[in-house]
């Protein structure tokens, strides 16, 4: 059954079809929310007022849903919940992009303490050095598997910014996880058309 | 590459236009795992949605609301409605198809009439039998009476009169 289907019954007070929504989405919208936030707690809460507010107003995803598939709408209403509570939280500076160069020096020493420690918390340090909007593009590139497309739709964003914004990331991590590289800071890229 | 089996279900193809695949860089950020999924987020979603129900007027409800039932229930529910409509028609056809022939209507009329008095009269008939049945008990038989001309007369004058059946205008 489709997800605009399931959403119908859902949002009529079909439990059935909202645990069949949640079960499916659910990993997708966590995972994305808890490597843009760095916290379980607050990845939880995104995302269940996320789906909350699928329900509430399921006429907000009909409206995009023309052009937007579920699970793109869900990624764009938690990127604006976990950027809410950036903003709260008094990171507001640090979701546009600022000076790369200043930001990797300042973060070269962090990770060369590092060294030592688990690769997987220096990978979670490393992404949470990059901006939010590069952290975002980055996230639903790598790890979520989104088309540039599909980013562009979640960002609000057109596709050449996107793919500015994940090269620089990309760029910006070689740096910082370069002790961690089997060829040091040297880019190793492949290029490839899928 | 275990990230990617966690994300195969949402595995998506990137569009035609020309992307840069770091498999290295990718390879590494593979080994930043997420938690998983506490059952605590999922209880706390579940009561906040049948909230959100409970909220609702009740007359929304009864017009939004739907019901879920397990499939062979349903099947076989459906089955009984097919068996029971099916065995409806065919009793239905088996009467004639014509209109059904209308009750004459009875219309009820007052007609006054004379009551005739009955009048029982009652008459003794005495029927002569020619002889006595055989078979029938003998009635005891009297004997008959004796003539006696002893005391008869002659009359000096006859006088004959004719009458006609009774009809006094002859």
């Amino acid at each position: 059954m489709t997800d605009e289907r399931l959403l119908e019954q859902a949002a009529s007070g079909d439990e059935t079809a909202f645990a069949v929504i949640y079960e499916r989405h659910r990993g997708l919208v966590f995972r994305f929310a808890y490597r843009l936030s760095q916290s379980r707690e607050t990845a939880e809460e995104i995302t269940h007022d996320c789906f909350l507010s699928l329900i509430k107003e399921p006429q907000r995803f009909k409206t995009q849903g023309q052009r937007a598939s579920l699970r793109t709408y869900l990624c764009a209403a938690a990127r604006n919940l976990a950027f809410k509570r950036l903003r709260r939280a008094g990171a507001e500076t640090a979701i546009d992009d600022f000076s790369e160069q200043l930001a990797a020096a300042e973060s070269q020493e962090p990770l060369r303490l590092l060294l030592d420690a688990e690769v997987s918390e220096a990978v979670r340090k490393a992404i949470n050095e990059l901006p939010p909007l590069q952290r975002e593009a980055l996230i639903l590139f790598e790890y979520e598997e989104l088309s540039l497309a599909e980013i562009a739709e979640v960002a609000g964003a057109d596709v050449g910014t996107v793919k500015s914004r994940l090269h620089r990331a990309r760029q910006r991590l070689r740096m910082l996880l370069a002790p961690y590289f089997k060829d040091g800071v040297d880019i190793n890229v492949e290029r490839c058309r899928i | 590459m275990n990230y990617l089996e966690e994300n195969s279900p949402d595995r998506n193809p990137k569009p035609a236009d020309e992307v840069i695949e770091d498999r290295e860089l990718k390879n590494l950020l593979g080994e930043w795992k997420t938690p998983d999924i506490t059952s605590s987020l999922d209880k706390r979603l579940l009561t906040s949605y049948r909230r959100q129900f409970l909220h609702r007027p009740l007359w929304r409800r009864w017009l939004t609301g739907s019901i879920s039932l397990p499939a062979p229930v349903a099947v076989t529910a459906a089955l009984l409605l097919c068996a029971t409509s099916y065995l409806a028609a065919r009793k239905a056809t088996s009467y004639p198809l014509g209109p059904a022939p209308t009750p004459p209507a009875v219309k009820i009329v007052e007609v006054p009439f004379p009551v005739v008095q009955e009048r029982i009269v009652t008459r003794v008939v005495y029927k002569k039998t020619d002889a006595p049945k055989a078979k029938e008990s003998p009635a005891p038989v009297s004997p008959p009476p004796r003539i006696d001309l002893a005391d008869f007369r002659p009359v000096s004058e006859i006088k004959i009169i004719v009458s006609h059946g009774g009809n006094d205008e002859k």
